[in-house]
């Protein structure tokens, strides 16, 4: 790598020059950006976040497009690692002249791509949870998802109000994993819980039995766990073999909800573990309002989404794109732009609670609404949203299992005032 | 990619960690641009954090290149095969990958780091790409002409030929341990620089970066490229980049198969790579070597010019300019040579003969340094030797040629002999960066006394010939006209006849008559008696690696404990 | 205490996986001089071949002899198709690396292009443990040891008592030496190869059962490890790779209970390099492969 990047780094620049400023206004269809990695080891990320996107595109075209204009989603490839994601983003900046909004913008690349999308004054809605953007001044930033740490907090909370008090602490050396761990270290003992052992461990090795060993040893009630899925599936088929065949429940993170996961994890210890002792905490939002109902009916009726359907309507990160995509839509209709600088004030003012206002739930009916001169919010998939003034909005947090066929349902619900107060 | 041409191609030093090299340039960048961490906000952690400017940065990237890429260097100097380096050099860089993606407190672990400063954001009213593109072209062009500099002139060719053979190299007097560091911290200085570079442009580095299995696209280019060949790396670059990875994206997608767009171009990667290795090794744009115009005739045609004054402390030594005092080399359980004693005298031919496995070539290879001696004692010139590198005593003027031949392939016939000459003024660091001036024209005096040697060998017409096509017997009298070249005072021939024409043996015959007059002396190993009795006053007999007998042939011959040897050998 | 003698244990186990694979690697070598990457990805194949042969109903115990056999065939393939032609090629040591690397690329994309990225598993290994000397294993680990020293014994007996086995030590030893006393060198070299990758592929299932969960990566990671077993004994000495694969395999083991588990893989890397740089013959290799180690 590296070297064999110049070449594609430098056209990307040029071409980047060149067509700066070379984009006009009129009523072509309007992009949304979706970055987030489409290929290497994380592929399957890019389908859960990019599934929202065409859900979203397909209500909105469906309630006559942004100002009569149609929407249409562009993936652009992150691929995890940041030295192609900045070729790859400065590219698609440069030669989509519609960009008008972006979404996804996950943890692996955010940090370089993020100050991409911010100079090229596009308003973007990132699931990521990198703690570096908890204070961000940047003015085209806004972030419905918690951040890793307040996560972190939640994984203990949850233990907690399951009764454990001997975590042990077993969390894979990556980058999504390690962000977890402040919060979670620094909640532990306000919650009254002792962890009996932390670890780090590599990835994908051909044995854990010595670190298992370590573990079984300290005798946790539970795991709090965070590994890709074929470590964890490694990992405690070593665990389960050492233990007497028997394993402690687990919390992990809503990441781990893949059908990845599950089939790695139920292969190598049985479904039945899976099913019953696995809580993956995360973003939480209410499954029975009507938001949610457009929402999940609509990804059902996708067929290019239908397949992972279940998946995504469980886990926080593709309802939150979801929102932010509809929350820019609308904010575009009340600025009567898609320009970034002149509907980027309005984002606020679409969610935000305002006397006479009217509540929506979806994009047709917000469209509506303001076309009649009314001033509108917006209450979606993830409830009522209010921004601090570093554009982020950290809302509740749920547990959740798996069901026997892959899916999963919500076990319990952690509200984000509880959270925050653990984290200090 | 330069910098990886010329560790890999020029230099023949498989650097799979080379990946390494670039990711010091990255981190060592970022971490001098980046301010303190809790004041970027305490979400990573790092050393240092010291907010310099763009150049200072810069500058210490590459110097952290070049110290990097020494130290890998030194591993890999241990004399192992190239694969064993190879392998060497992989590991390297796996460990220093799983290190770093380890700890946390130096570079921030796993999550590596981010927000690192680019050198042109603070810069106001500048936000398109333009500058920086300027400045990634200039530092572009400066390494291009600075490469050209190291790749063309003698120093080059110097690395090429340790490249080729480094035992021939040490025996012309190359330090080879020398031109090894000096090529890994070149090729370090790049790649630290294009890390540098690199990391500024996207703003953040993590291990994920700098895999090794990115390594391969790196030298796939190199091969498909072409080895040694600077347009090569370029036109490699280009075909792996463009073609290769970027062209799998435009391929269609196949929903069922999400990963097989990616697997189809990483297939192809290897499939090109064995199938250049295997129908064209030397890639697209071959090592061109250059062709000398004619602007130096050759001198003394037919005749060797002077050769260098007698040695600077007169009479040290006497009468011997080589003694041998019972030299011992085992290997294993065997002495190869055990206890022999012979002194070769000032401006003799003498002849050292024996049955095979006597341990003649042996005794070659302990007395010029490249065995270490088991017992004993070597004085040349009335200096102890003994145990020293072969390449010091080449340039004292002690050069040895070998039983087989052994030339720089990769380099023309004339190069073969230029490369040879000691004290070339363009292997230097000054040399390198003055570039033609500061050398040229010694380089022309060089040319006429190489073209001197081949028309008397009545080699002219191949001069710009790569030496891999040459006949076998032409390969053993480039060797002899190569240790010539160094201008030697003693020299130390392996079987100098074997394979040679008739003519060209009567040719060499001639000349060492010829130099042995102007002071030259001469060990001669030699299975055909007759030219050692033609050419040698005095001739040492071993056998079980013993001198069993000395003195001159005529006598030799009827004494009973050399027939023996001879007949029972 | 009770996690370093349970650690020996479990390096113990490891190391009967890593010999399998180390005493392969190491024959192949010491008789052929072709550092061959590719044969961790020919680990791999052995593992997804179990894989499929288990989807048709065939236990994992069942579908190692015969995943041995085909990756045994796989590997004499690759030596007569690319291996034998490149060196006739006079393809140096280094280019034969590369070569090998590109062709372990190809092996592992084209098993992702079948069976895609996603891990994959043999099932649920049985939850019985034993105790041995106050180590703890697993049965599945101990069969495994078992299955190992079974192979060795085996590998040992071929080598000693058969002709073939005579053959093939000569032919390592100095191959033309062998040759003039009329060895068929190049059967010699075929049979190396299919007994090699046999080995190669009884590893690989071995792997696959003992990391329970894997994908294409499985066989390179395992690489490094089977090399400095191999190096460490001795490159061409089977009993060598046998013994240095149980080094390996404990002082890995080891640091990961005493130390922090995210250097556990370091510690093979270490010795390879200290190996590698300071004793390249192995603790116990002959002073011929000194000879040929060295430029």
């Amino acid at each position: 790598m590296v070297r064999k990047r110049w070449p594609a780094a430098a056209v990307a620049l040029l071409v980047a020059a060149a067509c700066q400023g070379g984009t006009s206004g009129g009523a072509p269809p309007v992009q949304i950006g979706v970055v987030a990695p489409f290929s290497g080891p994380d592929a399957q990320f890019g389908k859960l976040l990019s599934a929202p996107c065409i859900v979203a595109s397909r209500l909105i075209d469906a309630a006559g497009g942004i100002m009569g204009a149609s929407v249409s989603c562009l993936s652009i490839d992150d691929t995890g690692d940041p030295a192609d994601a900045v070729p790859n983003v400065t590219r698609a900046l440069a030669t989509s002249g519609n960009l008008r909004m972006v979404v996804g913008l996950e943890s692996q690349t955010a940090a370089t791509t993020i100050p991409l999308v911010e100079k090229a004054k596009i308003p973007f809605f990132t699931a990521n949870g990198l703690d570096a953007f908890d204070r961000t001044t940047d003015r085209f930033f806004w972030r419905m998802t918690a951040p890793d740490s307040a996560n972190g907090v939640a994984f203990a909370l949850w233990a907690s109000r399951k009764g454990y008090r001997r975590p042990a602490i077993v969390f894979e050396n990556n980058i999504g994993a390690e962000g977890n761990l402040p919060g979670l270290q620094a909640a532990m003992p306000r919650l009254g819980q002792t962890a009996v052992i932390d670890l780090t461990i590599p990835g994908d090795a051909a044995s854990y039995s010595s670190v298992v060993d370590r573990v079984v040893a300290a005798r946790p009630d539970v795991l709090v766990f965070s590994a890709d899925p074929q470590t964890a599936a490694t990992f405690l088929s070593q665990y389960s073999q050492l233990n007497g065949g028997s394993l402690p429940p687990m919390v992990t993170a809503t990441d781990s909800l893949t059908p990845d996961f599950f089939n790695a994890v139920a292969k190598a210890v049985g479904v039945q573990y899976v099913t019953r002792s696995i809580y993956l905490v995360g973003s939480y939002f209410d499954n029975t309002t009507p938001a949610f109902a457009t929402y999940a009916r609509t990804m059902s009726s996708t067929p290019a989404v239908k397949g992972i359907a279940r998946t995504i309507l469980s886990i926080g990160p593709p309802a939150s794109i979801y929102d932010g995509i509809n929350i820019m839509a609308l904010a575009m209709e009340m600025a009567k732009s898609t320009s970034g600088p002149a509907y980027d004030a309005d984002i606020t003012r679409v969610v935000s609670p305002r006397s006479g206002a009217v509540v929506v739930h979806d994009f047709a009916a917000g469209k509506k609404a303001i076309e009649s001169g009314k001033s509108v919010r917006y209450v979606g998939v993830i409830g009522p949203v209010t921004f601090n003034r570093y554009h982020n909005f950290a809302g509740e947090f749920a547990a959740n299992m798996f069901n026997p066929d892959g899916t999963s349902h919500q076990v319990g619900v952690m509200s984000g005032a509880d959270v925050q107060s653990y984290l200090g | 990619m330069w910098g990886l041409n010329l560790q890999f191609g020029v230099g023949g030093v498989a650097n799979l960690a080379y990946v390494v090299v670039v990711a010091a340039g990255a981190y060592t960048y970022a971490v001098l641009t980046l301010g303190p961490p809790a004041a970027s906000g305490g979400f990573q952690h790092y050393v240092l954090g010291l907010r310099l400017p763009f150049p200072v940065a810069l500058a210490s990237a590459g110097l952290a290149g070049g110290v990097t890429g020494v130290l890998i260097g030194v591993t890999g100097l241990k004399r192992l095969r190239q694969d064993y380096q190879a392998m060497v050099m992989l590991v390297v860089s796996l460990m220093a990958g799983t290190v770093v993606a380890a700890d946390t407190g130096l570079f921030n672990g796993n999550a590596g780091l981010s927000l690192i400063p680019n050198p042109i954001s603070g810069v106001s009213g500048m936000t398109s790409g333009w500058p920086y593109v300027g400045i990634v072209a200039a530092c572009c062009l400066i390494g291009f002409v600075v490469l050209r500099r190291f790749t063309t002139g003698p120093m080059g060719r110097a690395l090429r030929a340790v490249r080729d053979d480094e035992t021939a190299a040490a025996a012309i007097g190359k330090d080879v341990v020398r031109l090894r560091l000096v090529v890994q911290a070149a090729g370090g200085v790049f790649a630290g620089l294009s890390g540098a570079l690199l990391v500024a442009f996207i703003g953040g580095w993590s291990p994920a970066a700098w895999a090794p299995v990115e390594t391969l696209a790196l030298l796939t280019a190199v091969i498909v490229g072409g080895m040694g060949s600077d347009a090569g790396a370029t036109v490699g670059t280009l075909v792996v980049t463009v073609l290769l990875l970027q062209g799998v994206q435009f391929l269609p997608e196949i929903r069922s198969h999400p990963g097989l767009k990616e697997a189809l171009g990483w297939m192809t990667l290897g499939a090109v790579t064995i199938a250049f290795i295997w129908v064209r090794p030397q890639g697209i744009v071959p090592e061109r070597r250059p062709r000398h115009g004619r602007e130096a005739p050759p001198t003394h045609v037919g005749r060797i010019e002077p050769l260098p004054p007698p040695a600077s402390r007169p009479g040290a030594g006497g009468e011997a300019i080589l003694e041998v005092e019972r030299l011992v080399r085992r290997f294993g359980g065997v002495a190869a040579v055990d206890g022999a004693s012979f002194t070769v005298r000032r401006g003799s031919i003498t002849g050292l003969i024996g049955p095979n496995g006597a341990g003649k070539s042996t005794a070659l290879s302990v007395i010029s340094g490249f065995l270490e001696p088991g017992g004993g004692a070597v004085r040349f010139d009335g200096a102890d030797v003994t145990g020293r590198p072969a390449h010091e005593l080449a340039r004292r003027g002690l050069v040895r040629t070998f039983q087989l031949a052994r030339e720089f392939r990769g380099l023309t016939t004339l190069e073969n002999l230029l490369v040879a000459a000691p004290g070339q003024r363009g292997e230097g660091a000054p040399g390198v960066l003055a570039g033609r001036r500061y050398w040229g024209g010694q380089e022309r005096e060089l040319v006429a006394r190489a073209r001197g040697l081949l028309a008397m060998f009545g080699m002219a017409d191949r001069e710009d010939e790569p030496a891999r096509n040459l006949s076998g017997g032409q390969k053993r009298a480039l060797e002899v006209m190569r240790a010539l070249m160094t201008r030697p005072r003693l020299l130390l021939l392996d079987e100098p006849m074997a394979g040679l024409s008739p003519r060209l043996a009567e040719r060499l015959e001639e000349v060492l008559l010829q130099l042995q007059r102007q002071g030259l002396s001469v060990l001669l190993v030699e299975h055909e008696l007759d030219v050692v009795d033609r050419l040698c006053e005095q001739v040492v007999v071993m056998a079980q690696g013993r001198v069993i007998s000395t003195g001159r042939m005529a006598e030799l011959r009827t004494r009973r404990e050399v027939q023996d040897a001879y007949v029972l050998g | 205490m009770h996690l370093l003698v349970d650690a020996v244990g479990f390096g113990i186990a490891a190391g009967a996986v890593i010999a399998i694979g180390a005493v392969g690697f190491s024959l192949q070598f010491g008789m052929s001089n072709v550092l061959n990457i590719t044969y961790g990805a020919l680990m791999t194949l052995a593992a997804y071949l179990g894989l499929f042969l288990l989807g048709r109903g065939l236990s994992a115990w069942a579908a190692m002899p015969l995943c041995a056999a085909l990756v045994g065939l796989a590997s004499v393939g690759f030596r007569r198709l690319v291996v034998a032609p490149l060196r006739r090629r006079g393809t140096g040591a280094l280019g034969m690396v590369i070569v090998t690397v590109s062709a372990g690329i190809i092996v592992e994309y084209a098993i992702v292009a079948v069976a895609g990225t996603a891990a994959q598993s043999y099932g649920r290994q049985s939850g019985a443990t034993l105790h041995l000397l106050g180590m703890t294993l697993t049965a599945g680990q101990v069969a495994i040891i078992l299955i190992a020293a079974g192979l060795m014994l085996g590998l040992h007996l071929l080598l000693t008592r058969t002709t073939l086995g005579r053959a093939m030590r000569a032919t390592a030893a100095n191959p033309t030496l062998a040759r003039s006393c009329g060895i068929a060198t190049e059967r010699v070299g075929d049979a190396a190869w299919l007994l090699s990758g046999g080995l190669c592929g009884a590893a690989g299932v071995a792997l696959a059962l003992t990391t329970v969960s894997f994908d294409f990566t499985l066989g390179s990671v395992f690489l490094i490890p089977m090399i400095a077993a191999a190096v460490l004994g001795g490159i061409g000495q089977p009993y060598g790779a046998m013994l240095g694969a149980l080094v390996v395999g404990i002082a890995s083991e080891v640091a990961g209970a005493l130390w922090d588990p995210a250097y556990k893989d370091v510690v093979a890397f270490l010795i390879l390099i200290v190996m590698l740089l300071v004793r390249p013959r192995g603790l116990f290799g002959a002073a011929w492969s000194a000879r040929r180690l060295l430029a």
